[in-house]
């Protein structure tokens, strides 16, 4: 059970929240709570005080002139049921639609939350890195905005301050036409191992994030001339993700040569799906 | 909870009826121990040890006395007046240098194993019993541990437990024949490994004891989850220094136990000293992680099968350790024995030698698991046909085939001398291969042969013993049921075994019900109570209907008989006339009676001088039954057979085998099954299914990892992975009854048979797929990362 | 603290230590034990609860974050749990019964979603949840079986 007291606010303001998250280092945002509170019955989380964003504007998923934005506590479901992100972002929805856990985890967890959580062994980091998604950061000194590929910095580490808490994860309007997603893991009950997003417009010009392979999301990318599009550019940019993976990531599921092994097909599976539209 | 109307008695127990007590299950009744905490009840949470080995230099717990809502904080110098907790299954044979058993309930001036309890924190609840073990300090000075069960029997290991000068825990060497002079007189002689990394058995229910202690009786009783209450209650007395008498335990319904919840938990005892001591009730119950905490089948196999040209096997070899960990009250360590008893299984090779050693680590202690060790056997033995059928390029049915024990072969020794009863194990192999569509299957794979995702087909037996009788074991070998007519005029019956959630309850009032004459719904099953319920092992190795359902069908007819003598007096009638049906006494050729036993009840115990005469009150009868089928004293060789009777199964799997990744994908399983004769099909049916999944989970993906310190990593279960429901085909079962000549009913008993059939075919499958690579498979269980390996 | 929560349709009012777990508040405080705690990390099932008309694992939720807001646990009566647990008995879906009201609740709301579901809809559904008696086979079967009947009790074709 939860075993340290804390105290506990759920305020209905985000200046009042601001306010609180000011000038402290160790309270938690609480989104959907899948992950804090089974830290928190765990013991590896101990926090002062638990904020709770039930009541904060943050659960929107809004038409942007330059995309979708969508609020830091809108859960899976809704995110995948929205039709401005079936729209916008399709392999968004798709990512959400096969989150672990049941109905009930979808239903509660948050991509917000997820993505503040950095866990490299999770769908959504290399999923918004892809989408080349913006993460609008608030607190007292205002709002900052943080390209997605530079806020994950390490394994559950962001470019969040302490002080600071997400407030929506925007994903631009694109010319992507087709997706393609891997998320490879050993069981259903598995984390992910390593995970592709890929993303294609049809004229050759292909982007893939790498997830679950390093310690953060990164980037494999194909921009060609119009119209050029080499055959075999699945495997090539499967290769290519497995040159760039310098420091694989290690887990109690999976060693760093295991991810290192299966990266390459991961990535050229990705993109077969996103060139084919076929599933593997 | 509305049942189906059809329960009218029947001559022929069987059927597959709904369970009598499932209404408590689908409403959410309070059910489970800890559903049932008293008011006013204490919380326990355990202070263990992060080193592996260390001595206790000092210890401060004033900070933590004096937090809030805290009631104690228990030290072993606190209990320095108990005795310790006796084993359930004493040491056998003579093993030079080994010392007692890990019998304290908190380590004391020396901690042995990582986990090892050394404070216990009484609360008012359980948050700030949790929230006090951070203000404990506790001084270790680490020393040098065993953790590498491999370097055990080295010249100059050190010793994992306290006081013994040897790791050997136990040890057993079997034979027949020469394995040796086999391998002369084969063409072939295939060798093998096989590493089993740990696993547990994880049911949904984590461990939950309640102790309570009544001051006006001076008596102490516990609650909990427990298969075996007469056996913890023995423990608790021995430990605490009570008559047995003064002490009740009760186990309530189980959230599945497995082998899991057997008797040996210090805290079982635990709670019981903390509650005397406190004069309050006190729980103490498991998170997931202390229940993930408990490994078993850690061990490693090196294997020979020798064989003719043709097929036909001379001789099989095995030799492996087993890294038990410390040895504490538990029985878990002992089941590397039973792996080593159950070759050659089903098939018929004159020459075998075994040889097993379980040694000590300071890891934790084993806790029984579901299998016992013959699902180790087991597999072993597939892979080794498996391996010896690629050897000599033939279909592996048909090595099993021209292999198998001849169905007019029975009953056949093992090399162990568990002697078999009965089976048609050729007859099984070819009702499976129908079942399951070999033939078809084999050319999927053959189509798919060149993709980058293939298709395995695995094969294999599972020999299950079952009714486990060791001497030495507390309570063994025999189980004893009571069945009453009640005064009002309904059955009541008690019985010394216990139930996992099995439905055993349902498959005894069958039996029962049966035997009367009466409505099943009339029967109230009662176990798990030491203060009523006979004197029995509880739940184990099979035994609830084999042993417990036939002590109850014992004692129904003595019933019976009893109620049959008062009918007769009351109806002035020649009593061999007469017999029950629907409940009322039917007097043949006679027009209809109105008696029904409800009337003799009633009759019975308001007029027993005219209605009792010839039979003596109360209208109750108790009998035990022990297997015939056993031998406790040694043979020729100085061997035991403890097991009575054996069931079997045959199964066939097809899993698609990702080259690039290593995952693997249940595409079909198929299981054909004999247990004898089954009380009710749909109970035999559920509980083989669910063993099957626990054996794919073991081959495939269940793993308590632990880091370079052996510090545990599976804390939950998105590290220990357990198959979900769209990991997993639809299994399809077929049925065969060879009945049990040594037993009454022909009952063979069924509860554990599938796991070890799982955990082979899988391997079988994996092994399979990987084709040219097959030799590679050597551990256990075939997660992704290890088949890349094997395929690199 | 106090908070106010509706619960199978009842208004109750709950003083609560602030590291209640919603679990925990049901169980405890409000006595309906039901709701089973498993593994206090949302990976078994057993705790699910409908929160606001939505399946959540209520061993993931704070007492405090459930203030104001309704809860329906297995005990509640009614559709389609009333015809769930006639099938589950029928088609022998639970053994020792610890998963089952977690799988109830799933089901219950699948079949409000979805009232005709293949045996593969069932199969993800009660995906979040963890059964290690009986396979899953006589849990989809009962859920199939409770989806195609209307409260009849009679034989399910699952169980030999």
């Amino acid at each position: 059970m939860i075993a340290h007291p804390f105290q506990y606010a759920a305020p209905d303001t985000l200046d009042a929240a601001f306010a609180m998250l000011a000038g402290r280092s160790d309270a938690r945002v609480l989104g959907g709570g899948t992950v804090l509170v089974a830290l928190m019955g765990l013991g590896d989380v101990q926090t002062s005080l638990v904020l709770d964003t039930r009541n904060l504007p943050l659960s929107g998923i809004q038409p942007r002139h330059d995309g979708v934005s969508i609020g830091a506590a809108a859960s899976y479901n809704a995110i995948e049921g929205s039709p401005l992100v079936r729209d916008t972002a399709p392999l968004l929805a798709h990512v959400c639609r096969q989150i672990t856990g049941g109905r009930q985890i979808t239903n509660q967890a948050t991509a917000g939350g997820a993505a503040c959580y950095s866990n490299p062994a999770s769908d959504i980091p290399a999923c918004i890195v892809a989408l080349n998604a913006c993460m609008r950061l608030g607190s007292v000194a205002g709002v900052r905005a943080v390209p997605a590929a530079e806020f994950f910095t390490g394994a559950f580490k962001t470019d969040r301050r302490d002080d600071e808490m997400l407030l929506e994860i925007v994903v631009p309007a694109s010319n992507w036409t087709r997706f393609g997603y891997i998320k490879q893991k050993h069981a259903t009950s598995s984390w992910p191992i390593v995970t592709a997003a890929c993303l294609a417009d049809g004229e050759g010009n292909i982007r893939v994030a790498v997830g679950g392979a390093a310690s953060r999301p990164y980037i494999v990318e194909i921009l060609v001339r119009e119209g050029e599009l080499p055959s075999d550019s699945a495997r090539r940019i499967g290769e290519r993700a497995r040159e760039m993976l310098t420091e694989p990531w290690s887990d109690a599921l999976a060693p760093a040569q295991y991810r290192q092994r299966i990266v390459r097909p991961v990535v050229e599976r990705a993109v077969k799906q996103a060139l084919d539209g076929q599933p593997l | 909870m509305p049942i189906s109307a059809e329960h009218k008695a029947r001559k022929d127990a069987s059927g597959s009826i709904p369970r009598i007590d499932a209404h408590r299950y689908v409403n959410g009744k309070p059910v489970y121990t800890a559903d049932l905490l008293p008011l006013g009840c204490l919380h326990v949470a355990l202070l263990r040890s992060p080193h592996p080995r260390a001595h206790i230099m000092r210890m401060d717990v004033t900070r933590a006395k004096a937090a809030p809502d805290v009631v104690a904080v228990v030290t072993a110098t606190d209990l320095s007046d108990m005795a310790p907790i006796p084993a359930a299954l004493p040491f056998r044979g003579d093993v030079q240098g080994r010392g007692a058993i890990m019998g304290r309930c908190l380590a004391g001036d020396e901690v042995c194993y990582i986990g090892q309890p050394v404070v216990a924190v009484v609360a008012g609840s359980v948050h700030a019993a949790q929230a006090a073990l951070a203000l404990i300090y506790v001084e270790y000075q680490p020393c040098p541990a065993l953790l590498d069960f491999h370097e055990a029997q080295d010249e100059g290991a050190v010793a994992a437990h306290p006081g013994w000068t040897t790791n050997v825990v136990a040890s057993d060497e079997i034979g027949r024949g020469d394995f040796d002079e086999a391998c002369r007189m084969a063409d072939v002689v295939v060798c093998g490994e096989l590493d089993f990394a740990p696993s547990t058995t994880a049911p949904m229910e984590p461990c939950s004891f309640t102790g309570a202690w009544d001051a006006s009786l001076e008596r102490v009783s516990l609650i909990g989850t427990l298969q075996n209450p007469h056996t913890t209650r023995w423990m608790i007395a021995t430990a605490l220094r009570m008559p047995e008498a003064a002490v009740r335990v009760v186990a309530p319904p189980l959230g599945g136990s497995f082998g899991l919840k057997m008797a040996g938990h210090p805290e079982e005892v635990l709670v019981c000293a903390l509650a005397r001591h406190l004069k309050r009730p006190v729980n103490f119950t498991e998170e997931r992680w202390e229940t993930l905490l408990a490994p078993c089948r850690r061990q490693t196999h090196s294997f020979q099968i020798a064989a003719t040209r043709d097929g036909r096997i001379l001789g099989f070899a095995d030799r492996f350790v087993a890294d038990v960990g410390i040895t504490g009250p538990g029985n878990g360590w002992s089941m590397p024995l039973v792996t080593a008893a159950v070759f050659p299984t089903v098939y018929d090779v004159e020459h075998c030698r075994i040889s097993a050693t379980l040694v000590a680590t300071n890891s934790m202690p084993w806790q029984p698991i579901r299998g016992y060790g013959k699902e180790i056997g087991n597999a072993v033995m597939e892979r080794a046909v498996d391996l010896l059928a690629a050897r000599l390029a033939l279909d592996p049915i048909a090595l099993r085939r021209k292999n198998l024990i001849s169905a007019d072969a029975f009953p056949v020794k093992l090399a162990s001398g568990l002697n078999l009863d009965s089976g048609d194990y050729a007859t099984a192999l070819k009702a499976l291969i129908e079942l399951f569509g070999y033939d078809a299957w084999r050319a999927r794979q053959a189509e798919k042969k060149h993709s980058d995702k293939v298709i395995g087909i695995g094969i294999a037996f599972e020999l299950t013993p079952e009714g486990g009788a060791r001497p030495g074991a507390f309570p063994s070998g025999f189980e004893t049921a009571t069945v009453k007519l009640m005064p009002g005029g309904g059955v009541q019956v008690l019985v010394g075994v216990t139930s996992p959630g099995s439905g055993n309850e349902t498959g005894i009032a069958q039996l029962v019900a049966a035997e009367l004459g009466v409505d099943v719904k009339s029967i109230q099953v009662v176990q798990g109570d030491t203060d009523v319920t006979p004197v029995g092992t509880g739940h184990a190795s099979s035994r609830a209907m084999l042993y417990g359902g036939t002590a109850a069908v014992l004692a129904a007819r003595d019933l019976r008989a009893k109620i049959l003598i008062c009918a007769a007096n009351i109806l002035n009638r020649p009593i061999e006339g007469l017999h029950i049906e629907a409940g009322v006494i039917v007097d043949a050729g006679v027009r209809p009676q109105a008696l029904t036993i409800v009337d003799v009840a009633h009759q019975a115990h308001t007029n027993p001088i005219i209605v009792a005469k010839g039979t003596e009150l109360p209208l109750e009868a108790t009998r035990s039954f022990q297997p015939i089928n056993v031998s406790v004293v040694p043979d020729d060789k100085g061997r035991i057979a403890t097991y009575s009777s054996f069931p079997y199964s045959v199964h066939a799997a097809a899993i698609e085998l990702d080259r690039c990744t290593g995952s693997v994908k249940i595409l079909d399983y198929a299981c054909v099954h004999d247990c004898g004769v089954m009380i009710n099909p749909m109970l035999v049916t559920g509980q083989l299914k669910g063993a099957i999944v626990m054996g794919i989970g073991a081959a495939l993906w269940e793993e308590l990892t632990y880091d370079a310190a052996g510090r545990p990593l599976s804390r939950r279960f998105k590290e220990y992975l357990l198959p979900r429901a769209i990991d997993l085909p639809d299994i399809r079962v077929g049925h065969m009854s060879t009945p049990s000549p040594y037993h009454p009913l022909g009952l063979k008993g069924a509860g554990e048979s599938g796991v070890g059939g799982g955990l082979a075919v899988m391997l079988s499958a994996v092994a399979d797929a990987l084709g040219e690579r097959r030799d590679a498979l050597t551990r256990c269980p075939a997660t992704p990362p290890t088949l890349l390996d094997a395929m690199a | 603290m106090k908070i106010s929560l509706t619960v199978n349709g009842a208004k109750e009012d709950v003083e609560v230590d602030g590291r209640l777990l919603l679990a925990e508040v049901l169980r405890d405080r409000l006595g309906l034990k039901g709701t089973r705690i498993g593994c206090l990390t949302g990976d078994c099932g057993a705790c699910t609860v409908e929160f606001n008309g939505e399946l959540r694992k209520s061993c993931l939720m704070l007492a405090l974050g459930a203030d104001g807001e309704d809860i329906r646990t297995v005990e509640a009566a009614g559709e389609p749990l009333d015809t769930l647990r006639s099938a589950f008995v029928a088609c022998h879906g639970f053994q020792c019964g610890y998963c089952t009201s977690g799988m109830m609740m799933v089901a219950a709301d699948l079949l409000t979603r979805n009232p005709h579901p293949t045996a593969e809809d069932i199969r993800v559904a009660i995906s979040g949840n963890l059964c290690r008696c009986t396979g899953y086979d006589t849990i989809v079967a009962a859920i199939l079986k409770a989806s195609t009947s209307s409260g009849d009790e009679n034989g399910c074709d699952c169980r030999t």
